[in-house]
């Protein structure tokens, strides 16, 4: 553990050097030119209610925060959420065709990445089949996102398991703030069409609704053979949300969302009778699904309030490696007030229930086709001032009960010193789980097959079991931001996590498997949760608002972290990593630029440094995006977008473990036309 | 371990910038100040509910009383609609010109025995007087721990018969007692 005791020496080091008396802004909400239309809460600075669930400023957040303002999400050009996240600085993109994206914080990388928790207006999009996120169908309308909070580094405190290396969570705009009528539509080289339509109106004295559908297709990647990848897909989305406030300080929200959609990919899949030993096919993947939530919060009085929010949530998948429906209903409850002065305590109770439905596909099944799973918890958290308005204290902690592990327990230790308004030196430890999934259960996946020496051919495969541990990170985490004028702000974030129980399989014995079609040598490997591993570095972010009219934004982030490979695998040849694909460097640069009232330039470059640790590295690149955006009237928007300018094309993840062949990500044009017609 | 180096690399950037920050000179934020409080008047006048001998009218009057930079800020209201009224301003230097005004902002270079004096003088009055020292009219914007703040006088507003939403209230510090 050498590298933990250097890791904190440096740390020392620069924090302890760190000035505290430079200059000093009161105000540091977010800029706005246009003043006016800046809410109260704003004006009193921007608010992130993700990291300690009670309301709070960036500024003085005792986690690693980045926060992507609905602003930013049109100047970004973004048509999906992976690509907005291209913006957050120690985060990793990395698209692996067109529907299907490695994303994950500080570490353990891969298109089932576990360790990242997603919300969508409280809704956990978290799939709990494999423990990670379906990007392809989380297709927001981002005219509608109201902004995105992002944590680095594990929120299970108060989030729950599985809040483990980030926290994202986004936030669909109040009913009110979407009234009228937006339409918008564009099309490009690979984003072949989008068409969004938005109306908002007003219910009643006091209440607001909006209602949108969109529609999205893409074409397909291209494999680097320049092979077509025929991954194209199209993605239908339609929903409502209704905001009310049958009295002062009460608010009741229903909303909802359905999506169809299919997209095709390519698998290559194990096969004994191939003299490759490898099948080659191209399927569908039809996907449909739905949610609805509802939620009723109440103030009792200034610093006292509570929530109570019921979802419903759908996914039907028909894909090569799974066929599955699964329900998710979940009730949560949440209580904010203030027992003594300088304490603000919140705590709050859940309740979850999965229910699936997974049958038997061409690759794979699931020992048990379904299964029931039930979920309780409850958190505390209380915020002490311990010095007024410069020292803070937060603990807290999540209880939940699960039906693999039992009981987890995930508290967190937050101090934060804020010696003057610009200033704010964080430091946190926290332990977070990652349960495991219905596949780390019960998964039987056949991954490869070989020949063998008895002169039966062998196969490979993974099966899950039930005995697992979670696997369990200790976080220690230490950050800095600085408002250093008005317009110039640096944060610097830290970390050291310490991974226990990793998910890893246990190398399994050959043996002679008889049964008809094909007599072969079987080779299982069960999953199991042995590995140890550790990661730390840092992420840094410069923001300048160097006039009106021009941001400047760049960020550097750099990891040092260990994935697990699967030795029995390996033994058989195959490299076979769970979460990998991590880059040890990246670096972004943006800028915004305000040519002229009416017309906007945008630039992104960003670096992401060679995944070494995949069975095929992939190389490191340097990409640029650039947006020409034009507002010929108040009401009618246009823009160009160019995406991945530098290369005809690049691949950005490869080696997966499940034999689907790497694609490249193409260079691309896209223009886009948006009207809006605001309720007079 | 050559990993650390690039680690102590990443460390020392993030010094050397943070060093490097604390050149940049401390601007004036005046400007910024002047944008954040018309930014909380503007708000203030959208969760303001007037007795209804002064609503009839399809104009929301905004009047300032004093002298600075903040005019040019504050003229910015004239081109916008509250509530489907359009917002009219008005610059006054009596408190007979306050007459018809939903909203007076009364600024602290006037002084803050003449505010007192305003005050008195218009409590009465269905205006909503918004003043920036501390406990100076209806709602004052004031300065509070690390940023700006608001303090209402709920019984201030009841006495000139203005009723302020709830969303605003739960932002304010308020104050009981006239």
């Amino acid at each position: 553990m050498k590298s933990r005791w250097i890791y904190l020496a440096l740390i020392s080091f620069l924090y302890i050097l760190v000035p505290f008396h430079v200059g000093s802004d009161p105000l540091l909400a977010e800029e706005g030119e246009d003043f006016l239309d800046l809410d109260l809460e704003t004006l009193m600075q921007m608010e992130v209610s993700i990291a300690s669930r009670n309301p709070q400023t960036v500024q003085s957040t005792p986690a690693a925060v980045f926060v992507i303002t609905n602003e930013d999400l049109r100047r970004s050009g973004a048509e999906s959420i992976p690509d907005a996240l291209r913006l957050v600085p120690g985060f990793t993109v990395a698209q692996i065709d067109t529907n299907r994206f490695a994303i994950t914080a500080r570490g353990s990388n891969g298109e089932f990445a576990t360790k990242l928790l997603v919300l969508v207006d409280g809704r956990s999009v978290y799939t709990p089949l494999f423990a990670g996120v379906y990007w392809d169908v989380q297709d927001l309308m981002l005219e509608d996102v109201a902004r995105i909070e992002i944590i680095r580094g594990p929120g299970a405190a108060v989030w729950g398991a599985n809040a483990v290396n980030g926290v994202i969570n986004i936030i669909t705009k109040d009913a009110e703030d979407t009234q009228g009528f937006l339409a918008s539509a564009g099309g490009g080289s690979e984003e072949l069409t989008t068409a969004a339509v938005r109306y908002g109106g007003t219910v009643g004295e006091n209440g607001h609704y909006r209602v949108y559908s969109k529609l999205h297709y893409k074409d397909a990647s291209e494999l680097s053979s320049g092979i077509d990848g025929q991954d194209e897909s199209e993605m239908f989305k339609g929903g409502f949300r209704m905001d009310l406030n049958p009295e002062d300080g009460e608010t009741f929200t229903l909303q909802g969302d359905i999506y169809a959609g299919e997209g095709e990919r390519q698998a290559t899949i194990p096969s004994l009778t191939s003299p490759t030993f490898s099948s080659r096919t191209t399927t569908d993947s039809e996907l449909a699904g739905g949610n609805l939530i509802a939620r009723w919060s109440k103030e009792l009085s200034e610093t006292s309030n509570y929530t109570v929010q019921f979802f419903y949530d759908r996914t039907m998948r028909d894909e090569i490696f799974a066929d599955q429906s699964i329900d998710v209903y979940d009730l949560d409850f949440d209580h904010t007030f203030a027992p003594a002065e300088n304490h603000s305590f919140t705590w709050g109770l859940g309740y979850r229930a999965v229910s699936d439905d997974l049958k038997r596909t061409e690759s794979s099944f699931f020992e048990d086709e379904s299964r029931t799973l039930h979920l309780f918890s409850s958190f505390a958290q209380d915020e002490i001032e311990i010095v007024d308005q410069t020292l803070s204290l937060i603990v807290g902690a999540k209880l939940e009960h699960n039906d693999y592990t039992g009981v987890e327990v995930q508290p967190t230790a937050r101090l934060v010193y804020t010696p003057n308004t610009s200033h704010t030196l964080w430091g946190s430890f926290s332990r977070a789980v990652r349960t495991p999934s219905r596949a780390d259960a019960d998964i039987r996946l056949p991954v490869v097959a070989f020949p063998t020496d008895q002169g039966l051919p062998g196969l490979a495969s993974i099966y899950g079991s039930d005995n697992n541990e979670s696997e369990k990170l200790l976080a220690y985490e230490v950050g800095y931001r600085a408002q250093v004028t008005e317009s110039f702000l640096v944060d610097v974030s830290t970390f050291y996590f310490d991974y226990h129980d990793q998910r890893s399989v246990l190398p399994g014995m050959p043996v002679p498997n008889f049964t008809p079609p094909v007599p072969h040598i079987d080779v299982i490997s069960g999953v199991a949760s042995e590995d140890t591993l550790y990661s730390y570095g840092g992420e840094i972010l410069f923001d300048w608002r160097a006039t009106d009219s021009i941001r400047l934004q760049a960020s550097y982030s750099y990891i040092n972290y260990n994935p697990t490979v699967a030795t029995s695998l390996a033994d058989a040849g195959i490299d076979y990593v769970f979460e990998g694909g991590v880059p040890e460097n990246q670096a972004t640069f943006r800028g915004q630029f305000d040519l002229t009232e009416k017309i906007e330039l945008d630039a992104a470059v960003r670096y992401v440094d060679t995944l070494s640790d995949l069975t095929i590295p992939v190389d490191s690149y340097v990409e640029l995006d650039l947006r020409l955006g034009w507002h010929i009237t108040d009401d009618l928007e246009l823009s160009i977008i160019g995406r991945n300018l530098l290369d005809d094309k690049h691949p950005e993840y490869s080696g997966l473990g499940l034999g689907v062949p790497s694609s490249e990500i193409e260079r691309s044009v896209y223009g886009k036309i948006t009207y809006r017609l605001p309720n007079s | 371990m050559l990993n650390v180096r690039s680690f102590f690399i990443f460390l020392l950037l993030s010094f050397v910038a943070l060093q490097a920050g604390v050149v940049y000179a401390e601007d004036a934020t005046q400007a910024r100040v002047h944008k954040i409080k018309a930014g909380f008047l503007f708000n203030f006048a959208k969760f303001a509910t007037w007795p209804p001998e002064v609503t009839p009218s399809n104009s929301l009057l905004m009047c300032m009383w004093g002298e600075s930079e903040f005019k040019k800020y504050f003229q910015a209201f004239s081109k916008r609609v509250i509530k489907k009224k359009k917002v009219e301003v008005r610059y006054v230097a009596t408190t007979k010109e306050v007459n018809g005004c939903h909203v007076l902002f009364v600024e602290h270079t006037l002084g803050e025995s003449k505010i007192r004096r305003i005050y008195q003088e218009l409590r009465e009055h269905p205006t909503l007087l918004v003043t920036d020292i501390v406990s100076g009219g209806v709602i004052n914007i004031i300065p509070g721990g690390k940023l700006l703040r608001f303090e209402i006088y709920p019984d201030r507003a009841s006495r000139a018969r203005i009723k302020l939403s709830s969303q605003l209230l739960k932002l304010a510090q308020i104050v009981d007692g006239e």
